[in-house]
């Protein structure tokens, strides 16, 4: 059974290449660039993992985690935060929300595709 | 208070000079006796008769009446109470004494301190700027995000794996458009700490005075009175030296041994100092009490040299020795001092174009000039390749060097050393007076520590900097 993904990311560029690497990997991947649809676009597509930006229009990724946690249906959902707010206060925050791995922005493919598969088990 | 400080000032500026007790109560025309006790500070003393001493002792008012000494004291006290500095050295009453007997250290002390202020205050203003500014957090994040699109595809394209042509051609496309997005953010947030550092205070009474006189020099008011000077020597008939002699009235003290040029620059210094206390700039009251006095010292010298090196004199010498520093200052008896730095202050009159930069035989900055465009923001030149670390002594030689973060990239630097001054002009490559040698530019850095440049063989120190 394939292995569902979803990209919640604003920078379309990104969400274009990290589309083109998990596809060729063999995920199923769906998107939107919207937070204030993110928390939809997951019980739509129901995914294995979300990969979740944090500056986002509509509500910032951090939110998003916190109502995800706070609905027992998407408690588990491995969540991987990409943000270009590197510091380690954003990281603890990442990590009180609830997020499973937070990887600051500029990263290297290979980390990504890594720890999406790390995250689908 | 300013009984304390006034009595003990008149005492030490008394022995300072020279002066007996009898001696000096005769010239202000009281006893000796009336004076042991003002100056024991068993009298107050104020009026005419405190005038009449400062005359006498060369002090001004504000020293006499303890105001300058109450704002030092101030400072000093303040610096006492801070627990970062240890209140424990120095107990409250023996400020005053500090101050009355060694005056020059207090000041240093307060200079340092409100030194140390200022870096304190701007360290806060800096890490709260980091910290929870939105334009810049909103500038970096921009930023990053565009280096991350960018990254991400360009590792695709580089990955020896197939990709289809049409795929191929849309991340080419990303790659253009996402490296222009990344030039025009990187060019905001240079702008941005461009805008913020012309905002930043300076850090030091030079700095604060050197930044007022480059955005406010009365140079053309300089050029004026002391044209009016040298004009009134010419309609008389009389040399400068009787000129600026008849128009001074703060004695003049010669050694014996000093030549003509020796005399006229210790005329032209002291008729100098008059018109700018006179108030040839009025707007110096803006600035703090230290800047002040810097800025007045730098207007000194520059009205001086105007008047022992008038403006049309300097042109027509310069334009006829091809601005050779060498013949300029053979010219004008071996001062080369006065020669960069009329160059320098006549850079939008007639002469080339330059930045001035004095140090003395350790490397310091004593004072810059002219176009300072042309020269590092920093003060301190402590890269060893720049020339005027390794000029001749009595020589000068127009060098091409190879600077980074000034207004000009290529630039051709002149110096000389003049025992213990060193000066140095930086001309643009393309406005230099004359073709500088056929060398390649030497590549002068910053300080080793933040430079690039490398490999380097006068490198003292790897730089903190991963480049």
């Amino acid at each position: 059974m394939t292995t569902k993904v979803l990209i919640v990311e604003d920078e379309l560029n990104i969400t274009e290449s990290l589309t083109f690497l998990l596809s060729r990997e063999g995920f199923e991947v769906t998107s939107c660039a919207d937070g204030a649809v993110a928390i939809q676009s997951v019980d739509d597509t129901a995914p294995d993992v979300l990969i979740l930006d944090v500056m986002l229009p509509g509500l910032d990724g951090f939110e998003i985690i916190r109502r995800l946690r706070a609905d027992g249906e998407h408690r588990n959902l491995p969540i991987l935060v990409l943000s270009a707010k590197g510091q380690r206060r954003d990281r603890m925050t990442a990590e009180t929300s609830g997020a499973d791995m937070f990887m600051p922005k500029p990263f290297s493919n290979s980390e990504v595709v890594d720890a999406v598969k790390k995250l689908a088990g | 208070m300013s009984r304390t400080i006034t009595g003990l000032k008149i005492r030490e500026k008394r022995r300072s000079l020279g002066i007996k007790q009898n001696e000096l109560a005769q010239r202000v025309g009281i006893s000796p006796s009336y004076l042991n006790l003002i100056e024991r500070n068993k009298r107050g003393i104020g009026g005419a008769l405190l005038n009449a001493i400062g005359r006498e002792l060369s002090l001004s008012f504000d020293e006499m009446d303890g105001s300058a000494e109450r704002r030092l004291r101030d400072q000093l006290q303040s610096l006492a109470e801070d627990p970062q500095i240890g209140a424990d050295v120095m107990a409250d009453n023996t400020i005053d004494e500090v101050i009355a007997r060694y005056p020059a250290w207090a000041r240093a002390a307060a200079r340092a301190y409100r030194g140390f202020q200022d870096a304190d205050s701007e360290v806060d203003a800096l890490t709260d700027r980091l910290a929870h500014d939105p334009a810049l957090a909103q500038a970096v994040h921009e930023m990053l995000t565009e280096v991350t699109a960018l990254r991400s595809t360009a590792e695709i394209l580089a990955d020896p794996r197939e990709i289809e042509p049409m795929q191929r051609k849309r991340f080419e496309k990303i790659v253009d458009e996402q490296s222009a997005k990344l030039a025009r953010s990187c060019a905001a947030l240079a702008s941005y700490f461009d805008h913020t550092s012309e905002k930043r205070r300076p850090m030091s009474a030079v700095e604060e005075a050197e930044e007022y006189l480059h955005r406010n020099n009365p140079a053309a008011e300089i050029e004026n009175v002391a044209g009016s000077l040298t004009d009134l020597g010419n309609n008389d008939g009389l040399d400068l030296e009787t000129v600026l002699s008849r128009n001074t009235t703060t004695p003049v003290r010669f050694e014996p041994d000093w030549g003509r040029n020796r005399r006229l620059e210790a005329y032209a210094m002291a008729w100098a100092e008059e018109r700018v206390e006179a108030g040839l700039s009025p707007h110096l009251t803006e600035l703090p009490e230290a800047a002040a006095n810097v800025a007045k010292e730098r207007l000194t010298l520059q009205l001086a040299d105007a008047v022992r090196l008038p403006n049309q004199r300097m042109i027509f010498l310069g334009s006829n020795l091809n601005w050779d520093i060498d013949a300029l200052t053979a010219a004008m008896d071996g001062d080369s001092g006065l020669i960069f730095r009329r160059i320098a202050a006549l850079h939008r009159d007639g002469a080339p174009r330059a930045g001035w930069i004095s140090t003395d035989a350790s490397g310091n900055t004593l004072a810059r000039g002219g176009d300072l465009d042309l020269l590092p923001r920093t003060r301190k030149l402590d890269c060893p390749l720049w020339p005027i670390h390794r000029c001749m002594v009595g020589s000068s030689t127009l060098v091409p060097v190879d600077i980074s973060g000034t207004g000009e990239r290529i630039a051709c630097a002149m110096a000389r050393s003049d025992g213990l001054i060193r000066n140095m002009l930086v001309f643009p490559a393309s406005q230099s007076p004359n073709p500088p040698s056929n060398t390649m530019p030497t590549r002068v850095g910053s300080s080793c520590r933040i430079c690039s440049h490398d490999p380097c063989a006068s490198r003292r120190e790897p730089s903190v900097i991963n480049f």
